[in-house]
């Protein structure tokens, strides 16, 4: 599949109606996550035939775009039931198969390294400081293969020396800086659109 | 939710030491017809704890899959076949899952298992903090380094943060749960 078809299929999924501020709810865009599964897909063969989970899936986004590049098994966590019935129905609408699993991604305990790769884009911390280390180091216990995530660009050396000294990556490399729109979904924003930097990651787990 | 999941989910109930393989309790289960792919059966294979399927599979309705296998038998497409539908063509739509230990139900509508713990049954992943700041982090670094109990992180905590300020026992921690809130 083409990277514009790709971004189009996602480009048409719903996108939250009522987003919960305190979860940080808000859509991974269609431009970053078609990208964000294509260079997964063609740069590191870490999506095809493969089992990977997307954490905090929202919308369903990057597990749909996941889906569409030919995953053998997709699994979406989120916390929020209101979320999944979303992406449960975004998945219905594009014909593809996708599980679903309500559990805070801090809780989650599965049998060893079980998933080969998990694609995010956690909460930044803005509202819950530590939410994105929390997806990372449970992200890095799960995957075998390889771990895809969005960091804030201001937070990048923190995030690296997370990953490699407390968390369980062998490696962290940042793959391209990103520009975030998050829309002006909350009163709290001023702007009426915040514009952030964020770095795309991949990540490789110990084993 | 397909047997694949639940092969690899576990109970996550605080101090559940064998939290798998989850019980299931069925209620409904449907089949949807996917395309087989024998490389991924192949690959997969070895990571698969191969009794907890069979038992679900059981659960489930299923009873084709032998009691035990190896790697050899993947040269069969008859064995191929019953193990592609048995991890990915069953799915547990309504029903539960039970945790072994303590026997916990976690639900599952229309497809989608519920593990969301009450505060009480979470562990030592702070969730019940609301109050998250950096101490709280401070401590997660802590944790690691040393493996002090959780009670014991807070009663330190609260000792450094008296040193600095004369404010009341511990105020970073409003969970309710440990000592350094209540
Ligand atoms: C930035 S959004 C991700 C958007 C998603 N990728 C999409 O395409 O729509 C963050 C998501 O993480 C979820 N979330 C926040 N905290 C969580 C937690 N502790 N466990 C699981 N999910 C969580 C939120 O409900 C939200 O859907």
């Amino acid at each position: 599949m083409k990277l514009k078809q790709l971004e189009g299929l996602v480009g048409g999924l719903q996108q939250f109606s009522n987003p919960k501020i305190e979860l940080e709810q808000y859509p991974t865009g269609p431009h970053i996550a078609s990208r964000m599964l294509y260079t997964a897909e063609n740069s590191f063969g870490d999506v095809s035939n493969k089992i990977v989970a997307d954490f905090g899936c929202g919308c369903g986004t990057l597990g749909a775009a996941a889906a569409l590049l030919g995953a053998e098994h997709v699994i979406g966590i989120d916390v929020d039931s209101q979320a999944l019935e979303l992406a449960y129905q975004n998945a219905e609408d594009l014909e593809v198969d996708i599980e679903y699993i309500q559990c805070d991604v801090k809780n989650l305990r599965w049998r060893g390294q079980s998933v080969d790769t998990v694609v995010m884009n956690p909460p930044f911390g803005t509202r819950k400081k530590g939410a994105d280390m929390d997806f990372l180091s449970m992200s890095l216990k799960i995957a075998s293969q390889a771990v895809y995530s969005l960091h804030k660009t201001s937070t990048r050396e923190h995030v690296r020396r997370a990953a490699l000294r407390d968390f369980n990556a062998s490696s962290a490399e940042v793959l391209c800086e990103l520009r975030f729109d998050v829309p002006q979904l909350y009163k709290f924003h001023k702007k009426k659109e915040v514009d952030v930097a964020v770095d795309l990651w991949r990540f490789v787990p110990k084993h | 939710m397909r047997l694949l999941t639940h092969n690899m989910l576990s109970s996550n109930v605080k101090g559940v030491t064998n939290g798998f393989p989850l019980g299931i309790e069925v209620e409904k289960v449907v089949e949807k017809q996917v395309e087989l792919s024998a490389d991924f059966l192949i690959n997969i294979f070895s990571k698969i704890e191969w009794k907890a399927l069979v038992d679900a599979s059981r659960a489930v309705g299923y009873a084709e899959l032998p009691d035990q296998a190896d790697a050899s038998m993947l040269d069969s497409d008859e064995f191929l076949r019953k193990f592609h539908h048995a991890l990915l063509e069953l799915h547990l739509e309504e029903g539960a899952l039970l945790c072994p230990e303590t026997g916990r139900r976690f639900p599952v509508n229309k497809g989608i298992p519920n593990m969301l713990l009450h505060e009480d049954e979470r562990g030592v992943s702070h969730g019940g903090c609301r109050k998250s700041n950096t101490q709280l982090r401070r401590i997660k670094y802590f944790d690691r380094k040393t493996s002090l109990s959780w009670a014991e992180q807070c009663i330190m905590m609260a000792v450094d943060k008296l040193k600095t300020t004369t404010s009341a026992l511990c105020k970073f921690c409003d969970c309710g749960k440990c000592p350094a809130s209540a």
